[in-house]
């Protein structure tokens, strides 16, 4: 969207930071002219989680995603190799994949039949003689979009201009890679996903799943009744977790230990697995519960991936893939199945009342007069660790500053649009 | 098990009382001991290896309705109304001696409580599915649920708060 410069609010007034203060203006989250270059500055800027291997596993597979408001397509060639596709026809623009996930030979446009091969290339356009020659080949197929993959996860730029993805995710990647290695064998096998949403603005999600100082209030029901039912006291839901921030935009929310639901007895033969596979000492870096957030749009959570999925500045659709372990028995994957749908989905126990957060927090965001939020909590007790990573309590902001910081470099990138 | 249409009828018109009532303790007692409360994404999976938008055992029925009833569940907080519409009654062969099969379509209108003008509230929305219920007898003949499985037709879309009982 092309605004005129009264339109247009930097972003230099938008996120404010000084030695101990950080303050967001609340139009970032109620404006829909914020809500608009967010889509076009962050979103086609950056590399953005699109699937997992584990969603498209057979040539001809293929799943749909949105890269913000643009259509795409993730798809398996029969070669095996992953393209990630504009869903665009490159006639008139129709859609050419209808269904969210599937197996196909190819893409046929409905509109008037144009040929597509699961790469993208144009195999044929119905009635040729209508165009010269070379028409097809100069044309070329559905737009291909920059995508590599990283243990699973699918990403893809709407851009060429990103570094390679290990590069863009730099210090988190080690934690990316001690959460795949949670899989006894790579990579983890995803089920279909929950689907849910709520009446609020995307990044209430980003700010939330990393944020380790409201879980003893907001999702106090819950704990209470898993432990009234013989679950661990809610006294184990300690302080002992610390948060990380790192550079574009990538945070954790970290604690010791792993439990899933799972017994004691099952508990041995899962670390016996991973042991076995990465030894003794890793397997202790392994286990902890870490939620990573990939900005703009993916959490990796030891049981789920989260993507979130912005739709206008009031509403949001979250989706959530369980992951099942590779190479682990039935009875392990069954209980933590069950354990995170009952906690962690569309009916959890848990994450509804965060929706319920978000909601009453975008109420409450409609009052102009207040015109910041404060994100300040820990700031100058950060620990820089090493690299760009810094290093809080759980109840530190350091995950939202580290957002807000991309956020704001991506809202300052050069408008590249027609 | 012998099972006319009227006593099905009448035991799911119970249940959507007791929902609409918000008597939960009472509908927990409607299931078995074994007794199953399913909303399937896909009904052929194997909903303990496959995901679905819930399955609940007695025990995680429990602890739902202890979140609902004794503690503060936010998502919930104010609460649903709802209005449970059973219609399109029918009695099944079940294959089982001891057991009958229901097969009835369920509409079910929900609304949130409280200050209307907050998102999120004071909102009517329609859920609707097709249901099937298989029913035991216990010693006194009294019927129980041994499985209810309620195929919402927006199982695979986005569900805003699906925090009360369906």
């Amino acid at each position: 969207m092309e605004g005129t410069s009264h339109d247009r609010i930097a972003p230099s007034e938008l996120v404010i930071e000084g030695p101990r203060d950080f303050r967001v203006d609340t139009r970032v989250y109620t404006s829909p002219a914020v809500f608009d270059e967010e889509m076009h500055r962050i979103f086609e800027n950056t590399w953005v989680y699109v699937g997992h291997t584990g969603e498209i596993e057979r040539p001809g597979d293929f799943k749909t995603a949105m890269i913000g408001r643009n259509p795409v397509i993730v798809a398996r060639a029969e070669d095996g190799k992953i393209h990630v596709l504009l869903n665009e026809c490159r006639h008139r623009g129709n859609a050419v994949c209808r269904e969210s996930r599937g197996s196909l030979k190819n893409f046929i446009c409905p509109y008037h039949g144009w040929v597509y091969s699961l790469s993208g290339d144009l195999v044929g356009v119905t009635h040729p003689k209508g165009y010269p020659a070379d028409f097809a080949e100069k044309l070329g197929g559905l737009l291909k979009l920059r995508s590599e993959t990283y243990r699973g996860l699918i990403f893809a730029s709407m851009t060429d201009d990103v570094p390679r993805i290990e590069d863009h995710l730099g210090d988190v990647r080690k934690y990316i890679d001690l959460w795949a290695d949670l899989s006894p064998e790579p990579e983890f096998k995803l089920v279909k996903p929950h689907h849910y949403g709520y009446q609020g603005n995307w990044k209430f999600q980003c700010e939330n799943g990393i944020d380790g100082w409201h879980a003893r209030f907001v999702h106090e029901s819950a704990f209470q009744t898993v432990a009234e039912f013989g679950g661990p006291p809610t006294s184990a839901r300690s302080t002992v977790g610390c948060t990380r921030g790192f550079d574009r935009g990538c945070a954790i929310l970290e604690r010791p230990g792993i439990s899933q639901g799972l017994s004691q007895d099952q508990i041995a033969a899962y670390r016996k697995l991973l042991e076995k596979r990465h030894g003794a000492e890793r397997l202790e870096k392994l286990w902890y519960v870490r939620h990573v957030f990939l900005f703009p749009n993916v959490f990796l959570f030891d049981n789920l991936i989260r993507v979130i999925q912005p739709i206008s500045p009031e509403k949001t659709i979250v989706t959530s893939s369980g992951l099942m372990l590779r190479g682990a028995p039935d009875d392990i994957n069954r209980v933590r199945l069950l354990e995170m749908q009952s906690r962690l989905s569309t009916t959890g126990m848990i994450n509804p009342d965060d929706l319920e957060m978000f909601a009453s927090n975008q109420t409450g965001m409609r009052g102009a007069k207040m015109k910041w939020i404060v994100l300040s909590h820990g700031m100058g007790q950060e620990e820089n660790v090493g690299g760009a990573e810094l290093k809080g309590e759980d109840t530190a902001e350091v995950p939202q500053r580290a957002i807000y910081r991309e956020w704001t470099r991506l809202m300052n990138v050069a408008d590249n649009r027609r | 098990m012998e099972l006319l249409r009227p006593e099905a009828e009448d035991f799911l018109y119970l249940e959507a009382d007791l929902l609409d009532k918000r008597d939960y303790d009472a509908w927990l007692k409607l299931f078995t001991r074994d007794g199953i409360y399913w909303l399937p994404m896909d009904e052929n999976a194997d909903p303990t290896l496959e995901s679905s938008v819930q399955y609940d055992d007695t025990k995680m029925r429990e602890m739902r309705v202890h979140q609902l009833v004794r503690k503060y569940h936010y998502a919930q907080h104010p609460p649903s109304r709802t209005v449970h519409a059973v219609t399109n009654v029918k009695v099944a062969p079940s294959g089982r001696a001891d057991e009958a099969l229901v097969r009835c379509t369920a509409t079910v209108a929900e609304m949130r409580e409280g200050d209307y003008l907050q998102l999120g509230l004071g909102e009517q929305r329609l859920f609707a599915g097709h249901c099937e219920y298989r029913l035991r007898r216990d010693a006194g003949g009294a019927l129980g649920i041994v499985l209810k499985k309620f195929v919402l037709m927006n199982r695979d879309t986005p569900i805003i708060n699906l925090s009360f009982i369906l």
